[in-house]
């Protein structure tokens, strides 16, 4: 436990105030697609670790609701335009980016993922695709930059990425989707309640 | 579910709705350059003084343009296209201004914010382009360089150094009201609005 929690604690500040924290900032692409997800996969790796049976967490986190809706809300903030300037302007935007992306959506989404029903979690799936292809869609289109920091190469680099991302994920989930034979495994449920029942 | 979860949801709701509402200015403003245009409108902004020169070597500070209204860009005089846009927009601008007798009660400025490059002549030829009334039609230039960071931010202007040996800035007309506080920020394609504000402004009487 207190290993972890200082891997996680280093890891924190290697993606945030030291030198490497700047190089990411430096580019739209790696701030977007590198850092922001990298703090977030900090969190939920710290979370899957040593918070997932938490019994205080699992009290006020019933069915991964309140969890969940965190992830969603405080996730899609940094996904403003708007807050990737704020964090760069030299104010304490950056000090509560570095708190925020691990704390309130890392965390709960590895202490929610598993508690809240598969429908959930297949339209949080296809709403989060479909918020990929919107914003690559935004940016490579957008004739004005929408980050005062980056210049407009930049946001169509990022269009690009987060169209290729959507593409790429939407087919690896679609096949998966195909990969097992879901009929065979309901039979094979089936068949196992009845041997238990008759014998 | 639980009494806690409903709790816990419960702040999390309100939380989130809070973070939005103030991250995008009440669900107005999704980039920062609409949210200082925004900004600006609800709270007329004082500029701190600062000393500049002009094309001609005249010292200048925002309070010399007391009672006139002002409209005001940023830019460096190499710039290759968005300047020449905001210049043009100015032009016309002036025109129309000019068209209804109001010359008298503007002045326009454009603000280096390149300091190495642009002197006071670079100016001079810079403005010359669209005019050769200097009285009106002002180019500045801070006298000292390390003022820039306190004039950017009192507008909100970022400049960054672009891969062509150039800057990419925000490319908007600034509206400073006879006080010398910034109410408006614009397109430069919306002249009608200009032009409206600039009407408002002018009109406005002063405390």
């Amino acid at each position: 436990m207190s290993r972890s929690i200082l891997f996680f604690v280093l890891f924190l500040y290697l993606l945030s105030y030291s030198i490497i924290g700047q190089w990411f900032e430096v580019s739209m692409v790696r701030h977007v697609l590198i850092q922001i997800p990298c703090l977030v996969l900090a969190g939920y790796l710290f979370g899957r670790k040593s918070l997932i049976n938490n019994r205080f967490l699992i009290l006020i986190n019933d069915k991964g609701l309140a969890g969940i809706l965190m992830c969603i809300f405080i996730g899609g903030y940094w996904m403003l335009p708007r807050a990737l300037d704020a964090a760069l302007a030299g104010s304490n935007m950056a000090l509560v980016k570095y708190i925020s992306l691990p704390f309130f959506v890392g965390i709960p989404l590895a202490i929610s993922w598993q508690r809240i029903h598969p429908i959930a979690r297949a339209v949080i799936k296809i709403e989060f695709l479909t918020m990929l292809f919107r914003l690559g869609w935004l940016y490579l289109v957008s004739p004005n930059r929408l980050c005062n920091f980056y210049q407009l190469n930049e946001q169509i680099i990022l269009g690009k990425c987060f169209l290729i991302i959507a593409t790429s994920l939407s087919l690896y989930w679609i096949l998966q989707l195909f990969a097992e034979d879901y009929r065979e495994q309901e039979t094979l449920k089936k068949n196992n309640l009845y041997d238990q029942a008759s014998s | 579910m639980n009494r806690y979860s409903l709790i816990s949801t419960t702040l999390v709701l309100i939380i989130s709705a809070a973070v939005w509402w103030q991250g995008t200015s009440g669900f107005k403003a999704f980039t920062s350059e609409a949210a200082r245009r925004i900004d600006v409108l609800e709270y007329p902004r004082k500029l701190s003084g600062l000393d500049f020169e002009n094309q001609t070597f005249e010292n200048i500070n925002f309070s010399d343009y007391k009672g006139k209204v002002v409209l005001l860009d940023f830019i460096y005089t190499s710039c290759p296209d968005i300047c020449y846009a905001l210049g043009f927009s100015f032009k016309s601008i002036k025109a129309e201004l000019e068209e209804a007798g109001l010359q008298e009660q503007i002045q326009i400025v454009n603000i280096t914010f390149n300091l190495e490059q642009d002197t006071p002549e670079r100016l001079s030829a810079y403005v010359q382009r669209y005019t050769s009334d200097h009285d009106m039609w002002h180019g500045l230039r801070l006298k000292d360089p390390g003022q820039l960071k306190q004039l950017l931010s009192d507008f909100g202007v970022v400049v960054i150094p672009n891969e062509h040996g150039g800057f990419d800035h925000n490319a908007a007309i600034h509206i400073l009201d006879k006080e010398g506080r910034l109410v408006g920020i614009h397109d430069y394609q919306s002249q009608q609005q200009i032009v409206a504000q600039i009407r408002e402004q002018i009109s406005a009487t002063v405390l």
